[in-house]
């Protein structure tokens, strides 16, 4: 799977450090597709869901990210489920939490400000290099060169799940079958391994997504139905 | 906080049919109405596809994500009663707003409701507007559900600051802008990026 990955780093700092801090991110989201992708037929996660590999024998990186998606099933009534296609599949929360972990080591290693995008799961820290803001524009679902919200954020995670570019590819673990109503979920907040994984069960959820997501404490969001109706939360953080 | 309009129902034996009614924004999407009071029911048969439940979805009793869980419905205008489990049978009283009385449907011999689906008149109140179907066959209630329609803005005016919260809708607006940074659905790419100062490189997985 390829996936577009995007980095800006804001901070005024030595040329080969900036180097070395984008070798480092991009070291560890190769790192993270080796063991978590479904693609790739001996990453660990394939083993594992082959019964190659008992999970005793896991790392300790798999066994942690399982852990959480199993937190994330009892929180989203069920609607967050890595095995909901039939195989384990985790990678609605290991793609923002991967991208969140990569931010996270970056602020640790002093780049406080930097925008990192990976496949449309965006985190964003501190400002841009003019000192404004982030402003992260959410796709619109159905004109591919517009956006429908733009975003004014600092600090801050941003998810997008939606059907117009792999189809319907979110399947609602509890009729097994693909979830067509929303179009485009997209939350904000604290942590974009959480935002993912909740967009995604919004998604599966369908309609009852949109009531779902108004009762997240700490996340907002925007969504896009099937037939076109615009929702968000009044704390999008849009322009 | 939505309310829930209520509809006395008599069965064959006299007992009041209670069924809990939840017209809540949690993803339950359980189609029961409390029934007390003395709501009348229209006569009539009407062939409807309106005054569906709440639209289905994940139904089960956990509220994901909430700091509370459950809403019942709050007693408030003069007419409604409270909403409570358990088998009551109780007189009087009404939904809230306006109602139209109309007759009860004429048991028939033995007792029994008349077969069918009824709709009861749309209730409105400064909250939204409630109606109610019933379906009754073999003279016994098969069915109940109810809907609710109101503005997103009268929900959340309700109870003040502690009602829950609602999206608001509005227009799907498309935008031209130069933001070259978009999140959005993972699209599949080998394109190659770099940039100034650092050189980028996309990860190909």
């Amino acid at each position: 799977m390829g996936t577009e990955i995007v980095l800006e780093l804001a901070d005024p700092l030595p040329v080969d450090e900036l180097q070395r801090l984008a070798d480092d991110v991009f070291a560890w989201l190769h790192e993270v597709d080796r063991r978590f992708s479904t693609y790739k037929a001996d990453s660990e996660v394939n083993r594992l869901d082959r019964g190659e590999l008992a999970l005793s024998d896991c790392s300790a990186e798999l066994t942690g990210v399982l852990d959480t998606c199993a937190g994330l099933w009892r929180a989203t009534d069920g609607y967050f489920d890595v095995y909901a296609t039939g195989r384990l599949d985790p990678s609605g929360f290991v793609k923002g939490w991967s991208v969140q972990v990569a931010s996270d080591r970056l602020a640790a290693a002093g780049a406080a400000n930097h925008y990192l995008n990976a496949g449309g799961d965006v985190c964003v820290r501190g400002h841009s290099a003019t000192g404004e803001a982030w402003r992260v524009g959410i796709r619109h679902p159905w004109q591919t060169d517009k956006t429908c919200w733009v975003l004014d954020c600092t600090d801050l995670a941003i998810a997008t799940s939606g059907t117009y570019e792999r189809g319907y590819h979110v399947i609602d673990p509890r009729r097994a079958e693909p979830a067509t109503a929303l179009r485009s979920v997209t939350v904000t907040g604290p942590d974009l391994g959480l935002a993912d994984a909740y967009a995604t069960a919004a998604l599966a959820m369908g309609l009852a997504g949109l009531d779902w997501l108004a009762t997240l404490d700490g996340y907002a969001c925007g969504v896009v139905t099937q037939d076109a109706r615009c929702l968000r939360s009044d704390d999008l953080p849009v322009v | 906080m939505r309310r829930a309009s209520y509809a006395v129902l008599g069965t064959i034996a006299g007992t009041a049919l209670l069924i809990g009614a939840r017209m809540g924004t949690h993803p339950a999407g359980q189609n029961t109405v409390i029934v007390s009071g003395g709501e009348t029911l229209p006569a009539g048969e009407v062939a409807t596809d309106g005054g569906g439940g709440p639209a289905g979805g994940p139904s089960g009793s956990t509220q994901p994500g909430a700091s509370t869980s459950g809403r019942p419905p709050s007693p408030g205008a003069s007419g409604s009663k409270p909403a409570t489990p358990g088998p009551t049978m109780t007189g009087g009283g009404g939904p809230t707003g306006t109602a139209t009385s109309t007759p009860q449907p004429t048991p028939t011999s033995g007792g029994a409701l008349k077969n069918g689906t009824f709709i009861g008149p749309g209730v409105t109140d400064k909250f939204g507007t409630v109606q109610v179907t019933i379906t009754v066959s073999g003279g016994q209630l098969t069915n109940v559900s109810a809907s609710y329609s109101s503005s997103s803005d009268n929900i959340s005016h309700i109870n003040g600051k502690n009602a829950p919260t609602v999206l608001r809708q509005e227009a799907l607006t498309a935008q031209s802008s130069n933001i070259t940074k978009v999140s959005g659905a993972t699209y599949y790419s080998n394109s190659y990026k770099s940039s100034l100062g650092s050189a980028l490189t996309t990860a190909h997985a």
